[in-house]
């Protein structure tokens, strides 16, 4: 050990570096996490969105079978969704509503699986198609799925 | 250790170097606010339109539905339109007329039929803004605007198609998307 004058003084100004350092460490770990956390949700949303087109897809390949051929309003009324179409939702909760839009308002038929409880995060997707109603016109209805 | 304070020029200026780092962590939480915030907004804006509402899909079904309502025009004579008619075939027959020589207001009530028709397919969040263009050697040139209000916002979108018209012609109708302003819709 070495007794003599040569140290430096520095309490007083150890105590203010300290404090900003401290100040710029927590800053920058704060961001990280809310960085993180954001990244985090944006990846769950994209996840589910791509569900949701997933889903969208399968349900207008079931509800549209046949490419150029408009399906009737009929067929479309209380139509009950195969359980493959299910499938493509990969397990999670999801809702398929199809819905004449144009020119009545009317819901046409409806299925969904999965807990019925309040979701933290929905995820929707829809798409208007054309289909034929009883008197001849060509009506637009909207298939409308959610998955969460 | 005598205890005594001494002062000179030589002392580190360590507060200093902290100031720099504080203000470098800063630098770098501000740069990461804005990327992520930004990432962010991108994606919902992206989001709301690839999933709710693509312009070019929203006009291919309304080209080829039918009108729904029966509309009479008085155009010399009184002409009435089926509900049974195709839109595309309305459109078309309105494009060839107007370019005949027919005035745009001679057609209001088939023109006020499908912007509300429009309004119902895209919904309260949307502003539907129709325009058909008929294409010359000089470019373009619009024939027909059909909106439902004045679109400010920088996030529209558009999808397009050709309807025939008479004698080989062809015309561009082109259908942009933005978002609604409600108050000048009378929404709010």
């Amino acid at each position: 050990m070495k007794a003599d004058e040569d140290a430096v003084g520095g309490f007083f100004e150890d105590l203010p570096v300290l404090i900003f350092v401290l100040a710029g460490v927590s800053v920058l770990v704060c961001s990280a996490v809310w960085a993180e956390g954001e990244i985090a949700q944006e990846r769950s949303c994209t996840e589910l969105e791509f569900a949701a087109e997933m889903l969208l897809e399968a349900a207008c390949a079931d509800l549209f079978p046949e490419e150029g051929v408009l399906p009737t309003v009929d067929s479309l009324n209380g139509y009950n969704l195969s359980e493959g179409v299910l499938e493509a939702a990969g397990g999670r909760g999801c809702a398929v509503a199809v819905r004449e839009c144009y020119p009545a308002n009317e819901l046409l038929s409806s299925r969904s699986v999965g807990d019925a409880a309040i979701p933290a995060e929905v995820a929707s997707a829809s798409r208007l198609m054309n289909a034929i109603d009883g008197q001849g016109l060509t009506v637009v209805v909207e298939v409308r799925v959610c998955v969460w | 250790m005598s205890g005594e304070i001494r002062r000179d020029e030589g002392g580190q200026l360590a507060a200093l170097d902290a100031m720099v780092f504080f203000a470098l962590t800063m630098l770098i939480s501000s740069s990461t606010f804005a990327y992520v915030e930004g990432v962010s907004s991108e994606h919902g804006t992206e989001a709301a339109v690839s999933g709710e509402c693509d312009p070019g899909q929203v006009l291919s079904v309304f080209m080829r539905a039918s009108v729904g309502v029966e509309v009479t025009l008085d155009l010399g004579g009184e002409v009435t339109i089926s509900s049974r008619e195709e839109v595309a075939s309305c459109l078309s027959a309105e494009l060839d007329a107007i370019v005949g020589g027919c005035s745009v207001d001679q057609f209001d009530p088939l023109n006020d039929a499908l912007l509300m028709m429009l309004g119902k397919l895209v919904g309260m969040g949307y502003s539907a803004h129709l325009s058909a263009y008929r294409t010359t050697d000089d470019g373009a040139e619009p024939i027909l605007v059909l909106e439902e209000a004045g679109c400010v916002s920088e996030n529209r979108y558009s999808g397009s198609c050709e309807v025939p018209g008479l004698g080989g012609s062809a015309y561009v109708v082109v259908l942009v998307l933005g978002p609604a302003l409600l108050p000048e819709l009378g929404l709010v």
